[in-house]
């Protein structure tokens, strides 16, 4: 059995008879908005050619980098495929309008595709909301079982299949295939869930031994789970760039480099990181060897990560844009996006309460050493084009938003514990389905928040307003790709 | 200072000065309907015109057992005008502020950590600083002080961490008397009330010495935080709901009893209407004179569903019921609550489909069935039948009694516990229900709270 890496998490596992893609991104990049699409790091070329006697194609969950419709546009209809029950419907309409024969999952289940048998699992339920629909995949011998590979990507391990490894109903998987999500973002830079109360890009949070204690989780933390030997560790994710300012590649986003240092740090674990085109052959641990059809940029590759170091050694700093979309010029757009700003935050008020953010902030006594008004978390819309903002936040003895006169974002930090800065071009585009939360974090929104890094108001954007959350979103955002892609 | 039980937890607190209420509530019963009365139990009558001269009220939360405003309206009556003040937790919703203040009264919310003087009287509240249940997290317990004595009195949640370190570091006098409060229930009759389950699972509620856990919860606990040995009043669960839903298992005489005998100087008692605490020990006090123990009568006690009831005139159709209820899955589906939802892929030992959450609705033993799709967030009608063998969660409800909450007219703590059942399959403060009671609370829907304040004032209660 063989696993080739694809890019980000794309991976073709094949036998001598069988063929699985999983999560096919095959385009040099991926989104589903057109003009915001992302590059894959590092940078490859796909020939698709090699994906026409796919068996099957699976798809572990719904995010832009693993449910990308212009790559699916371009595999064969033959393939068969194969979603998690949980999945929101527009994938699953999607899927099927492209042309596919789609099966879904109800539970842990095993099928047989030629001698492959492969079994599915619920992504353990401690995972955070926006990927707790994923389903993760064990791909076995179907005859001689010595142990096969199990790919883990975006999710805490299966507990189900933790528990049958514990007691011995499954063979131990020789390979585990796990993500590395850190995107950690170097001085001087933000990142998605940067807190901008707390914020000082340049400050200790932001150097030092970042990538150990992200390294060791990534690659130990399941590992207890294993009752015998344990099983060599494949890396991948954060394989994709966002520009921002002077810098595209995110530090710690190399596996084949984060492998090896591993390995110089373990006894027993062989720890693997793959370059696209890369393959990984059970038989052979100890061989990795290329295939021909996924031909890596190296000289692009090598120029990312000297301007990813001359950002570091240079101490340069990225500023936030405007927005990612072109902001507002009249008037009259503006006003109208803050009534759907309004009518927004009007229905939001109640889950936002219910929320972490929304409890944490009602526990809060004080804040800053100052007394707490009943206020507690705000909105600031901004235009800068126009040279406008507006103000909302919410009122804890009323359950209301209400508009504050206070416009400067550096005073509002200091009053309130929990707030968010968002153009209200980018905000309303999302709220009606256009872009996608992703697309615009870590670029145009800022946000700060007390507690933990999930605490925030951001990841409660990712749950109220993600694929999970609000289903009809990106039912409106993958109606806009088919367009684009029947009308070719 | 003596402190006299009104009833369930209405309190009166007196030194020689003054007096003050502590969630007054005076009819033989509360709630915002007629037909869904909860009863004070054991029941007593009061003679309001006989009651001392009021200073002030305090209320601990604007929980239904704790807030009611005929009482605050009767008040004003009987005192001709007095008292004008009712203080309040921080955070006390703005429109049970308003509500309050409609009646003549002036609001005053104290801050945390802060104190109050009514004359000489010192009070302040103490919020959980404990994960509690989100309907929990706003209640605060009282702190009262006078000259060198103090009273605490537990509200209907966790005992803040800040009041025991704040005692032990003598930041406020210790109190002589702390009043703790005993909210164990369990479902009665066949029914299944509150947030108990339908499913013939064990709850983690009543296993492992549940009596045993709680006592020591309610007695042996504050005294190892306090440090020292006050007397301790048991109270709570003094109320009994429709049709004797709700059994009170462990009463409060019964854990008192079972403390006193585990004790080796008796300090522990039970809260009853008309029974009196003084903070000097060695004063012998005199029973109120205007508060007067009934007897109970069981038969009292109907069950809503056994009469006929007229159709409920804010009835709504099936479509609208479905609007209201896609708007409340979008907030469910990415709480806590909504967590189990998405992570249960098997029941009863078959696989199941997207469909996970049932609400079914009875009316004139006919049901109507709207079921949850997390595939598409989004509620259907269904026509199919023993939907608790399919899908993993689920709420049954009268028809009318649903509409009714929706409409504002009743309080889904009050549904819970007379017409609304669920069942499930994880922990129970997760549960539907447990959802409902975060999603229709005051502070989260005030809309709702407003509408029932206004109509809860022209309900009659007084028999």
């Amino acid at each position: 059995m063989k696993a080739t890496f694809v890019g980000h998490q794309t991976w073709l596992v094949e036998t001598a008879f069988a063929k699985i893609l999983i999560d096919p991104l095959i385009c040099p990049d991926f989104g589903l908005v057109k003009k915001l699409r992302l590059d894959v790091y590092p940078p490859r070329q796909v020939d698709k050619d090699a994906f026409h006697d796919v068996d099957l194609i699976f798809l572990s969950h719904e995010h832009t980098d693993h449910f990308d419709i212009k790559s699916l546009n371009l595999l064969p209809r033959t393939a068969k495929f194969i979603v998690g029950t949980t999945i929101v419907k527009p994938v699953k309409d999607c899927i099927k309008r492209l042309g596919f024969n789609l099966r879904e999952i109800q539970s842990v289940e095993t099928i047989d595709i030629k001698d492959l048998k492969i079994t599915f699992y619920p992504a353990d339920p401690q995972t955070a909301f926006w990927e707790s629909r994923v389903t993760q995949i064990l791909l076995e011998p179907a005859e001689h079982n010595d142990g096969g590979i199990f790919i883990a990507v975006d999710a805490l391990v299966s507990d189900v299949f933790r528990e049958q490894l514990q007691i011995g109903v499954v063979t131990p998987p020789k390979l585990m295939i796990v993500s590395n999500n850190s995107r950690i973002s170097p001085p001087g830079a933000f990142q998605s869930l940067e807190n901008w109360s707390k914020n000082n890009l340049t400050g200790i949070k932001k150097t030092g031994p970042l990538g150990v204690q992200m390294l060791s989780s990534v690659v130990t933390s399941f590992l207890d789970d294993f009752p015998g030997n344990p099983p060599d560790v494949a890396m991948c994710g954060g394989g994709f760039i966002k520009r921002l300012g002077d810098f595209a590649a995110f530090p710690f986003s190399n596996q084949s480099e984060l492998s090896q240092i591993a390995n110089s740090l373990s006894l027993d674990v062989n720890v693997v990181g793959l370059l696209p085109g890369q393959y990984f052959d059970l038989k052979k641990i100890n061989e990795q060897s290329e295939v021909d059809w996924i031909r890596l940029d190296k000289i692009q590759h090598q120029f990312l990560l000297e301007e990813l170091q001359e950002f570091i050694d240079q101490k340069k700093e990225s500023t936030v844009p405007k927005s990612v979309l072109l902001d507002y010029s009249k008037n009259d757009q503006y006003q109208k996006g803050i009534c759907i700003a309004e009518q927004e935050l009007s229905a939001m008020a109640k889950p936002l309460l219910m929320s972490t953010p929304g409890k944490l902030a009602a526990k809060l006594a004080t804040h800053n050493g100052q007394k707490l008004e009943h206020s507690r978390i705000v909105f600031i819309f901004r235009c800068e084009s126009l040279n406008l903002s507006q103000v909302y936040a919410l009122n804890y003895l009323t359950g209301t938003f209400e508009k504050e006169l206070e416009h400067d974002e550096k005073i509002l930090i200091k009053k309130y514990p929990f707030g968010m800065n968002i153009p209200l071009v980018d905000f309303v585009a999302m709220a009606r389905g256009e872009l996608q939360i992703w697309d615009i974090v870590g670029v145009s929104i800022k946000s700060w928040f007390e507690g933990k890094i999930f605490d925030g108001l951001v990841p409660f954007f990712y749950c109220y307003y993600g694929e999970n959350g609000s289903p009809r979103l990106l039912e409106k955002v993958i109606a806009q790709n088919l367009k684009e892609i029947e009308g070719v | 200072m003596d402190l006299t039980n009104i009833g369930h937890e209405s309190w009166l607190i007196e030194t020689d000065d003054i007096a003050i209420l502590v969630d007054p509530i005076f009819a033989p019963s509360f709630g915002t309907q007629a037909e869904r009365r909860f009863r004070i139990v054991p029941p007593r009558k009061l003679k309001l015109s006989l009651l001392p001269q009021i200073s002030a009220v305090v209320l601990t939360t604007e929980h239904i057992q704790h807030f009611c405003l005929r009482s605050l309206r009767a008040l004003k009556e009987v005192q001709n005008g007095d008292p004008t003040s009712v203080y309040l937790p921080p955070l006390f919703p703005e429109a049970a502020f308003q509500a309050i203040e409609r009646l003549g009264y002036q609001c005053i919310r104290i801050d945390p950590g802060s104190s109050k003087y009514i004359s000489a009287l010192r009070i302040r509240f103490y919020q959980p600083t404990s994960d509690v249940p989100f309907w929990d997290s706003r209640v605060a317990s009282l702190y009262v002080q006078y000259k060198d004595d103090a009273i605490f009195i537990q509200s209907d949640t966790a005992i803040s961490g800040l009041f025991y370190s704040e005692v032990r570091s003598k930041q406020v006098v210790a109190p002589t008397i702390v009043v703790v409060t005993n909210n164990f229930q369990r479902s009665a009759n066949g029914k299944t009330v509150g947030l108990d389950n339908l499913l013939p699972i064990s709850d983690p509620k009543y296993s492992r010495a549940a009596g045993l856990r709680l006592l020591d919860a309610l007695v042996a606990e504050p005294i190892r935080k306090l440090g020292y040995v006050p007397d301790i009043v048991i109270a709570g669960n003094g109320y009994s709901a429709p049709a004797n839903a709700i059994d009170h298992i462990w009463t409060n005489e019964h854990l008192a009893i079972k403390a006193e005998q585990l004790s080796l100087q008796g300090t522990v008692a039970a809260a009853s209407p008309a029974k009196k605490f003084s903070t000097k020990r060695e004063n012998s006090v005199s029973p109120p004179h205007w508060i007067f123990q009934q007897e109970y009568r069981n038969s009292e006690q109907h069950d809503p569903n056994e009469y006929d009831r007229p159709q409920y005139p804010g009835r709504l159709s099936p479509k609208k019921i479905i609007a209201f209820l896609n708007e409340m899955a979008r907030a469910w589906i990415i709480t806590e609550c909504g967590q189990p939802l998405l992570a249960q892929h098997e029941y009863l030992g078959r696989p199941i489909g997207s469909i996970r959450f049932a609400l079914c609705l009875q009316s004139n033993r006919r049901w109507t069935n709207f079921l949850l799709d997390i595939s598409t967030v989004e509620f259907a009608k269904s026509n199919e039948t023993e939907l608790i063998k399919k899908i993993p969660f689920g709420i049954t409800c009268d028809y009318d009694g649903f509409c009714q909450l929706l409409n504002g007219d009743v309080q889904i703590w009050e549904l819970m516990n007379s017409d609304a059942s669920q069942w499930y399959v994880c922990d129970r403060y997760k549960s539907p229900l447990a959802f409902m009671l975060e999603y229709f609370s005051e502070h989260v829907d005030q809309a709702r709270a407003r509408s029932f304040y206004e109509k809860s004032l022209s309900v009659d209660l007084s028999i």
